[in-house]
């Protein structure tokens, strides 16, 4: 044994220069003849950075000057004194012969390839402009901005993808964007799976033409691993982290994940902390933030510990409602503390000898507390106030008095770590749990140092569906709290340091807002600044990016009327008004069709609860479910509380057609405030999003929701199609209650379309009449509000004519019977009318230089009819040409 | 609309003192503004407000009481309210004063003086100034998306917007440029900046890609926006003469700020009070009234800046001087915060907490509401005394860290600084939480004397005692009370009998040395618990008579519980239930809401019907039903025969 020791570390030496040996023998040279590399004795021919040796043949003790053959003697046998005689061999200019580029080497000096640069990313530290980043112009030119490595063996695979816009999702709760600039390195086995995602988020281009080299930056590190455990059970973990950095300190200087001061940040001590004490619910103008007492715990940088309260250091209170025994910030009204370390009441420790700074408040009732410092401001040097602690729910009588303390410091890193648990039908079980940890680091900048004391704050959110089926029966249950100090957001540092805190263009989310699912962002964010000015989710359902609304609307020619009102083409579209789907959090809009300007976490922040529900399938075609729901409000005493029933039926029968019944029937206690940001066509626009202010409707409500639709075809050729809808809300509130909310006992909204179609041939010809009936009674919740009873009756009539080879006529007639039934007609409501659309259209289809060109000409006449006054005719004329590429 | 009048008994107190014979009659004087010579508009006849106000990064001075014109004097007479607009007035020319702006930020082929001129040409009313984009001989001035950005800076209601070229509305035959009005335009609002920090994506009103109008007139929804931003969809070259916003309502935002009023020499500030009124639906509108206290009649700290080789040295100027300086000598404009108060809110009927006795005071008044809820103001008023009852009156209480429920004996001292001459004062009313217990000991500059108990009630005692009129004067004396809540404040006012109008508010700070443990430093009147008994409702709970017999024998008789309810500022519902063994409720003996302070409930054994409990043993369950948490206590008590 002790031979075999004592000999061990020879033996791996050894071994060891047995396998470079080895490497170094597997390298084979590339042959691109003598025009690239070193020729060595033999013929062969390397690339690997000698340095210049000894050349023997230029060891002769001559005096003349030796010329080493080089490149040209190689390539054209070119002699420094050799005379050129170019008689019998012409001249020729020197071309290039093979590939354009440059040699590149790896670290160990081994020759890569000859080519460019195309992506390089490097960080160095310490040292000043750090970090350089750089895309090179073929890395957008050539590869579209966006390079991908990959190998694979067996079940083995990776890839290594390098690009300015890839969809990229850890879990929904801590990273998922819609265009996600950086590095991200996958692994996938049969059992297991990994991801690593990199980005200098604080600029991950090279906008200029040369290397970006960057002394302040923000980096993002993710990363995600998942392992199947037996058949049904994959367990995942996720860890996301953002964080400033700065590349004039060592890098391995403390724990890197809680990032670094920019020198911005640091670039002074910190003279004065601010303290700014609100009211959290400011609309009951009452029970607002209480402030007891205050103090300031400093710590020098030998570690002494020193107490305002013991030197008689105070901090200077402006604002807040004088109670009995304590300051009360209600309404609008605030309390700002200014702990001023330049006053002269202050004999602690110099601004540059302090390390950390605590503050310490007793607090009670519905605080919102932030602080705010000298160091602590935009890029217009104004100071910004964050958010520390707010209180829970909406306490007025003191009860949650507390002492709150924390450090005070500068935003440095955010990071979410977490685990997620998958079943997968486990007899009928399917389950998916996630539970995430999201740390927020600080530190308390001062320029003497070279270590800054680090404080964090944390917030939890978990999330768990489960769902079972057991045919006929299921089941369905979730559950989840999410934080409010839950963040994934990170206000990045700019080239000089400074983090403008208030700026959303230096603001990175780790998780999107993009409630459409398109490929752009909903809003404007760093690495995204456009933002989508069209989201319309629900609304597009034949995926070509227009609202379904609107179908003829384009850049080129705007279309200002929505298609439910426009001639002809309403026929096969019905207004918004009758769409019918769930609505969970009650704020009177189908939660698919829902915007809002959030980042997209599968649950709403700042709230916890569950949805439990139960039921049956009756048949194919008949379900029944029940279920409850319990969904609490973090910061203020809100809920959203529920009881429903639902039942949905489907039938398809061959001569009865198909009917379709939906009914929701529910017990609603909501008065959780859900604003949403819904695209609506406002007359003459396009379109836009627009603030939908949650108006409560369901505060203490029963809410029924029915919706019938039956298609059938009586007859070859006859279409006919019916819709109810019947959406009523009866508030159980009282009526002193009603009255200060301005609502209405009863809110209704009761709708009917019957439409008819019939397509008939007659040789070439197509006739089709067409019948569209819709009727539209709404009482609206608001009192304010006027009730609307409307009839339109819509005969259509459309003959359809082919003549030549690729040519035909279209003439149609649209005529509509406006009825207003309400007697005098509510404001900016139509009164009775009649109006008719005629129009005459001939269409041709030519094959045209590889281009299928369909040209349209006609004319429409249209004529509007009050009946009080004159009526009004408009008239139009087109030909219009599109140019269109072969289906 | 609901009408609030307050100060009618102060009136009529004040009104009764000034017609007392006797040398105080000259000395309180009562400042109303909104009434008699001082008129809202006028501010209160003292030196101009000194406001600073930010435009982009400059900072200016308005001297006016209603800074950007944001008060109305005229729609109500003699009340304020914020500015109203009737749906008839066109509110554009607003952008020219105060912070507002209108820019044409991609207008670029036209000189910037030139685009200034004509963007103020059609907000000002003049009809023969136009915003042009039309080409000519020297430059190109495309017409296709160019923006007009008028930003009011604050919440305006507006109903309509109209825009039109020359020679339309207005004849202007030497311009007669009807027909170059804007051919497709697109129109947004915005009730706040643009996608920014806290701002808001724009909201399209109007698009109009053919517009046949030469008067383009979109009524709008009456809502608030700060920004109207028109945008050329056309190319065809087009002017605008005038854009013409129509407000409605009344602003969002608004506040009053009287003059730099002078008291005439340090002045002890009574009660303050105010008449307002709601206009509207009162849940949707607020009024805030502040004050801040100065002794130079300059709220605004002007200094001269001067860059030397020893470095910046900053020395006070007058405002005449500083605005004399060159603006690289002008250091930025900043509050006063030496010679002056921070603005404190006030509520209507209180003495004011700003610091005291001073000669100079200001007040604000605060407005926010709705198009058409807010609030209006009639008039304000307080009483001052002049000289006060004391330069300074500082009191503090010791200890200032008492076990909580535990009675305790606290010393109170008051210590009167006076250079000049002063009113003094003979009585003292401290604030509590509980009825205090057994006041004694009483001296005035280490003497004992003799005092009165005026009143000792739940929240408030006072005590008389001869009157201290001397520089350096202390009072001392003892009371005991328990401490229910962190951060109790024996706040107090002096009060001299002979103005009890005018009490003098007690400052919190060093007065006495009550001995070892008393640090001059954490002198004051706020009394403490241990931070760790912080987050308990309910002291403890003593039971008597756990095991009872109501069998009507005098002895015995009931079941009887003592705790103190702690830590409440407003009081929680209470209740007392008794449950059997098989937790049944079998009666509520107590549910009432209470606030901190001791509690005693008894239970005679009689059940919710009124029948006698049996024999045996059940489960008392003590609730605190606070906002926060339900904090229960419960135990077993005996019923025996």
């Amino acid at each position: 044994m002790e031979a075999i020791s004592r000999y061990l570390p020879r033996l791996a030496l050894a071994a060891g220069m047995v396998l470079l040996l080895a490497m170094a023998a597997s390298v084979q040279a590339q042959d691109f003849g003598a025009r690239l590399g070193t020729i060595k004795r033999g013929g062969r021919v390397t690339y690997e950075p000698t340095g210049p040796g000894v050349l023997f043949d230029a060891l002769d003790p001559a005096m003349r000057k030796w010329y080493v053959p080089q490149e040209l003697y190689s390539e054209y046998q070119w002699k420094q004194w050799e005379y050129s005689n170019y008689a019998r061999t012409n001249y020729q200019r020197y071309v290039s012969t093979s590939l354009e580029g440059d040699y590149w080497y790896d670290v160990y000096g081994n020759y890569l390839t000859r080519g460019w640069l195309v992506y390089d990313w490097r960080q160095e530290s310490p040292q000043p402009f750090g970090s350089t980043l750089e895309k090179s112009s073929q890395f957008s030119s050539w590869f579209s901005s966006l390079v991908v490595a990959s190998d694979h063996k067996g079940q083995f695979h990776y890839a290594l993808t390098v690009g300015n816009q890839l969809r990229t999702t850890l879990t929904p709760m801590t990273f998922s964007k819609a265009l996600y600039n950086g590095l991200q390195w996958d692994f996938a086995s049969d059992k297991h799976e990994a991801t690593l995602v990199l980005s200098r988020i604080s600029e991950p281009n090279s906008p200029g033409p040369e290397t970006d080299t960057r002394t302040n930056l923000t980096n993002l590190l993710g990363a995600r691993v998942t392992a199947q455990v037996g058949d049904f059970v994959k367990v995942g973990g996720t860890f996301v982290n953002a964080h400033h950095s700065q590349t004039q300190i060592e890098a391995v200087n403390g724990d890197i994940f809680r990032g670094r001061l920019t020198e911005a940040q640091n670039f002074g001590n910190v003279n004065l902390v601010s303290v700014r004490i609100s009211d959290d619910s400011p609309e009951d103008g009452e029970g607002g933030g209480g402030l007891f007492s205050s103090d300031i715990i400093i710590t020098d940088v030998d570690g002494n510990v020193l107490r305002g309260s013991q030197i008689g250091f105070r901090p200077l209170i402006s604002g807040g409602f004088e109670r009995r025994g304590f300051l009360a910030a209600d309404g609008t009204e605030e309390i700002m503390l200014a702990f001023d370390f330049n006053d002269r009441t202050y004999s602690g420790p110099d601004p540059s000898e302090i390390e950390s700074a605590q503050i310490e408040l007793v607090v009670a009732n519905d605080y919102f507390v932030e602080v705010a410092s000298d160091r602590q401001v935009n890029a217009g040097e104004s100071v910004v106030f964050l958010p520390v602690a707010r209180a829970s729910g909406n306490v007025k009588d003191g009860s949650n008095q507390r002492v709150l303390a924390f450090d005070y410091g500068l935003p440095t890193a955010n990071q979410i770590l977490g685990f997620t648990i998958e079943v997968d039908d486990l007899a009928g079980l399917e389950a998916y749990l996630e539970v995430d940890v999201n740390h927020q680091f600080r530190q308390y900048p001062n320029p003497n140092l070279k270590r800054h004391h680090t404080a964090s704050d944390r917030a939890t959110a978990w999330l768990l569906n489960m769902s079972k089926v057991s045919y006929p029966f299921f089941v369905f249950v979730e559950a989840y709290s999410v934080n409010p100090r839950y963040n994934t957001t990170l206000v990045v540092a700019g080239d000089d340091g400074v983090v403008d805190y208030t700026n959303d263009f230096q603001r990175f989310e780790f998780v999107d807002d993009n409630d459409d699912q398109d490929r752009r962002p909903d809003w404007r964010r760093k690495t995204y600044g456009p933002g989508d000015v069209e989201v319309f989710p629900g609304w597009d359902e034949n995926n070509d990016f227009i609202s379904d609304f609107n179908q003829n609307d384009n850049e080129d020619s705007p279309n200002l009327i929505p298609d439910y009102e426009e001639p002809f083409l309403r026929f096969y579209s019905d207004r918004p008004e009758f769409l019918f789907g769930i609505d969970m959090n009650h704020n009177g809009v189908v939660d698919r069709f829902e915007n809002d300007a959030r980042a997209d976490y599968p649950y709403r922040k700042d709230q916890k609860g569950y949805n439990v529900y139960a039921g049956a399938h009756f048949g194919p075609e008949v379900r029944l479910t029940a279920g409850r729901m319990r969904v609490r409000q973090f910061t203020d005493k809100r809920y959203n509380r529920a009881t429903y029933l639902l039942a949905t039926a489907e039938t398809n029968h061959p001569r009865w057609g198909r009917l379709r019944l939906f009914q929701d029937l529910r017990k609603v206690k909501d008065n959780i405030v859900d604003d949403l940001l819904q695209w609506q066509q406002l007359p003459n626009t396009r379109g836009g999003n627009r603030l939908v202010a949650d108006r409560l409707p369901a505060q203490d409500t029963v809410v029924n929701t029915t919706w019938i639709g039956w298609d059938h075809t009586p007859t070859a050729g006859l279409t006919i199609t019916h819709r109810l809808k019947w959406q009523l809300y009866h508030q159980l509130g009282s009526d002193l209650e009603l009255e200060l909310r301005g609502a209405r006992d009863q809110s209704s909204f009761l709708g009917a379309i019957n439409k008819a179609e019939y397509s008939l041939n007659l040789g070439r010809w197509t006739v089709s009449p067409r019948w569209k009936s819709e009727f539209r009674r709404e009482t609206p919740l608001s009192t304010g509000e006027f009730k609307r009873q409307e009839l339109s009756e819509i005969f259509m009539l459309v003959v359809r004519f082919p003549f030549m080879r690729r040519s035909f006529v279209e003439s149609g007639v649209d005529y509509e019977i406006f009825s207003q039934m309400r007697d005098p007609p509510p404001p900016r409501s139509n009164p009775d009318f009649k109006g008719v659309t005629s129009t005459l259209q001939m269409t041709n289809f030519t094959e045209y230089q590889g281009y299928r060109l369909t040209t349209t000409m006609g004319i429409e006449l249209s004529r509007l009819d009050f009946g009080f006054k004159r009526a009004e005719t408009r008239s139009r004329g087109f030909i219009t040409i599109y140019a269109g590429v072969q289906e | 609309m609901k009408r609030i009048y307050f100060g009618v008994v102060g009136h009529l107190t004040l009104a009764a003192m000034l017609l007392v014979p006797g040398a105080a009659v000259a000395q309180v004087r009562l400042f109303q503004l909104g009434r008699g010579a001082n008129t809202w508009a006028s501010g209160g006849n003292g030196g101009n407000p000194q406001i600073i106000v930010k435009k982009g990064s400059v900072a200016a001075i308005d001297s006016s009481n209603a800074p950007g014109a944001a008060i109305e004097y005229e729609h109500r007479d003699g009340w304020i309210t914020p500015r109203f607009f009737d749906g008839q007035t066109n509110i554009s020319p607003l952008l020219l004063d105060g912070t507002g702006s209108i820019r044409a930020p991609n207008s670029l082929s036209i000189s910037t003086s030139l685009r200034r001129k004509q963007l103020e040409g059609i907000i000002n009313g003049d009809h023969s100034v136009a915003f042009e984009r039309k080409p000519s001989p020297f430059a190109e001035t495309p017409a296709f998306g160019i923006w007009v950005i008028m930003d009011f800076a604050r919440l305006v209601g507006i109903k309509r917007i109209r825009f039109y070229p020359r020679n339309t509305v207005v004849a202007t035959p030497r311009q007669p440029f009807h027909d170059d009005f804007l051919r497709g335009y697109e129109l947004f609002i915005n009730e706040r900046i643009t996608d920014r920090s806290g701002g808001a994506p724009d909201v399209l009103v109007s698009q109009v890609a053919q517009n046949i109008e030469a008067i383009v007139d979109i009524p709008i929804e009456p809502q608030y926006v700060r920004l109207i931003k028109l945008r050329s969809i056309t190319t065809s070259p087009f002017e605008i003469d005038e854009i013409e916003v129509f407000g409605t309502g009344y602003l969002g935002e608004a506040a009053y700020y009287s003059d730099v009023i002078d008291l005439g020499d340090r002045s002890a500030v009574g009660v303050i009070r105010w008449v307002a009124d709601a206009i509207g639906d009162p849940a949707f509108s607020q009024l805030g009234v502040r004050a801040r206290t100065g002794d130079d009649d300059s709220p605004v700290l002007y200094r001269r800046r001067d860059v030397s080789d020893f470095g910046v040295e900053f020395t006070e100027v007058t405002p005449e001087e500083y605005w004399e300086l060159k603006r690289a000598n002008r250091d930025a404009l900043a509050d006063d915060e030496v010679f002056w108060s921070p603005w404190k809110s006030l509520e209507n009927g209180t003495i004011p907490a700003v610091p005291g006795p001073r000669r100079y005071i200001q007040l604000q008044v605060d407005f926010e509401g709705r198009l058409f809820d807010t609030r209006a103001v009639k008039r304000l008023q307080f009483a001052y005394l002049n000289p006060p009852l004391a330069d300074t009156l500082k009191a503090e209480v010791f200890p200032r860290l008492a076990e909580a429920e535990q009675a305790a004996t606290f010393r109170y001292g008051v210590l009167l600084r006076g250079a000049d001459d002063i009113q003094g004062f003979d009585q003292l009313e401290v604030d509590t939480n509980v009825p205090i217990e057994n006041i004694r000991g009483l001296t005035i500059n280490g003497e004992p004397r003799a005092w009165d108990e005026v009143f000792n009630r739940d929240n408030a005692f006072r005590i008389s005692f001869p009157l201290v009129r001397q520089d350096s004067s202390t009072v001392e004396f003892s009371f005991d009370v328990p401490i229910f809540r962190f951060g109790s404040v024996f706040s107090g006012r002096a009060i001299n009998s002979r103005f009890p109008t005018v009490p003098q508010r007690l400052g919190s700070g060093q007065a006495v040395d009550f001995g070892p443990g008393d640090f001059d430093a954490a002198s004051g009147v706020t009394v403490v618990i241990p931070k760790p008994q912080i987050g308990h409702l309910v002291g403890a709970v003593i039971v008597t008579n756990k095991v009872f017999t109501p069998n009507g024998d005098a002895v015995n008789e009931q079941f009887g519980m003592d705790f103190n309810i702690l830590q409440l500022v407003q009081p929680a519902p209470v209740a007392l239930d008794i449950y059997d063994l098989s937790a049944r409720r079998v009666c509520r003996v107590f549910e009432e809401e209470r606030g901190i302070g001791p509690v005693s409930l008894t239970w005679a054994g009689r059940l919710a019907d009124g029948s006698l409990a049996t024999p045996g043993n059940y489960i008392w369950v003590l609730r605190v039903m606070a906002d926060a948490f339900e904090e229960r206590h419960q135990g077993v008590l005996s019923v025996v025969y």
